[in-house]
């Protein structure tokens, strides 16, 4: 193996387990990934093309799916960009038959200015300065608890059914106060009082620990709008 | 289905959807604390693909499974009622074959012999049983006058199963002693005595 090959494959096995290496791995890969793009675009890309967006996107695909077996990183990489935009193309043109809201008669007015703006940009913006702020502080307190955001999105349940053990778990915490006040105070899942409570695998919980905790410091106070988005989980309803 | 852009990095950001699932989707141009509909998640849409090819996969087994249902069907319908079984040879000038399925229905009746073939001109006992086939015949070879009553007649059973043999011969000597006529039943493998020249055995 020469020593490039054997340096990209350090780089794309470290990428895997690290969500910074990962990000600089796709930083200096940027040249290939807009190549690969340019070559499926025919043009070469802009920085505001969703295409970039999506081969990047493939790109980081491609370095967590990536195994030996795979053969040559860039080769899987470059297949990976295709079948990606291959896929974004066939869904963009299932929804060629809509308008857009971009779309003009004359180059001065756009359809979406045309329509009255029943919403308040200023109240928007200031929804999504709050929602910002809790994220940025549930992310502040799962450090606490040795947890990354790519860690509870990897450890999210994938299964329909575990995804409802789990939410029974955390509907069962909700409606304990105090088995939430001993999670913030020991800064550990109390999975056993959990899977009792809930009347669930024990088993189940403890593979998705670390999407617990994120959830479950949702549930406690101080994340009031994101407690609103998952409403209907901790009610128990369904979501449309 | 919404979902609140909790994370964004270079190459992808971190979802929450409203069932509280986390995921990791193409990052377009997002923000933290945007709400999106419709992201480009990871591994959804191979899974849509690998849904559709195991859907593909379901219907293409489930045809060759009503394919092979029908095929093992057929086979067992075509063994029960075409497929010859037995052969019941009524030896007379006549000379007629009787071919019979696996249920003791006679397919088909043949003769080597003129007479024979005369005969079933004027006779069809296709999905008959063999001994009522026999009775109908030999009723038909006395009016003829191919065989008299009186005359003994040998009825020569072949067939691989010797419960069969013993079911045959049973219903043969039953349904024929009505006649006027001597009847031995016989398996195939002895010896067929040669027709003498009255056409009587």
């Amino acid at each position: 193996m020469d020593p490039n090959t054997h340096q990209i494959l350090s780089r794309v096995y470290a990428a895997q387990k690290d969500s910074h290496a990962a990000d600089e791995l796709i930083a200096s890969y940027m040249p290939f990934i807009r190549s690969e793009t340019a070559k499926f675009l025919k043009r070469p890309p802009d920085s505001s093309d969703d295409e970039l967006s999506i081969a990047m996107f493939a790109f980081y695909e491609a370095i967590r799916g990536y195994s030996r077996l795979r053969g040559s990183f860039l080769n899987f990489a470059s297949l990976q960009i295709k079948s990606r935009l291959i896929d974004y193309y066939r869904k963009e043109k299932r929804n060629m038959g809509q308008i857009s809201l971009d779309a003009s008669d004359d180059e001065k007015t756009e359809l979406i200015d045309t329509i009255r703006d029943e919403h308040d940009e200023y109240a928007e913006n200031e929804l999504r300065e709050a929602t910002k702020q809790e994220i940025e502080e549930l992310s502040a307190q799962m450090q606490d608890f040795g947890v990354s955001m790519n860690d509870v999105a990897d450890n999210s349940p994938r299964q329909r059914r575990t995804l409802e053990v789990c939410q029974k778990a955390v509907r069962y915490a909700r409606n304990n106060p105090e088995l939430l006040k001993d999670f913030l105070r020991t800064k550990k899942v109390p999975i056993a009082k959990l899977a009792e409570g809930a009347e669930v695998e024990r088993k189940s919980l403890e593979r998705h620990r670390r999407y617990l905790v994120a959830v479950l410091l949702i549930c406690t106070n101080g994340y009031e709008i994101m407690r609103g988005h998952i409403m209907q989980v901790l009610k128990g309803g369904e979501v449309s | 289905m919404k979902y609140i852009v909790m994370e964004c990095h270079e190459g992808y950001a971190v979802l929450m959807d409203e069932e509280s699932s986390f995921v990791h989707a193409a990052n377009l141009h997002y923000e933290v604390g945007q709400t999106v509909t419709d992201p480009v998640i990871m591994g959804s849409e191979k899974e849509q693909t690998v849904n559709r090819n195991n859907i593909v996969m379901k219907r293409i087994a489930a045809a060759a499974a009503c394919a092979i249902l029908i095929c093992a069907g057929g086979v067992h319908y075509y063994s029960m009622n075409y497929k010859t079984h037995s052969t019941i040879m009524i030896s007379s000038e006549a000379e007629i074959s009787m071919i019979l399925n696996k249920k003791g229905e006679v397919i088909s009746l043949e003769s080597s012999s003129q007479k024979g073939k005369e005969l079933l001109k004027e006779y069809n006992g296709k999905s008959k049983d063999s001994s009522t086939v026999a009775n109908e015949l030999l009723e038909l070879e006395i009016s003829k006058g191919i065989i008299s009553n009186g005359d003994t007649v040998e009825l020569f059973i072949s067939t691989d199963d010797p419960s069969d043999y013993n079911k045959y011969s049973d219903e043969l000597k039953k349904n024929l002693s009505e006649l006027d006529i001597k009847v031995n039943v016989k398996e195939k493998s002895a010896a067929i005595p040669a027709i003498k020249e009255t056409g009587r055995l």
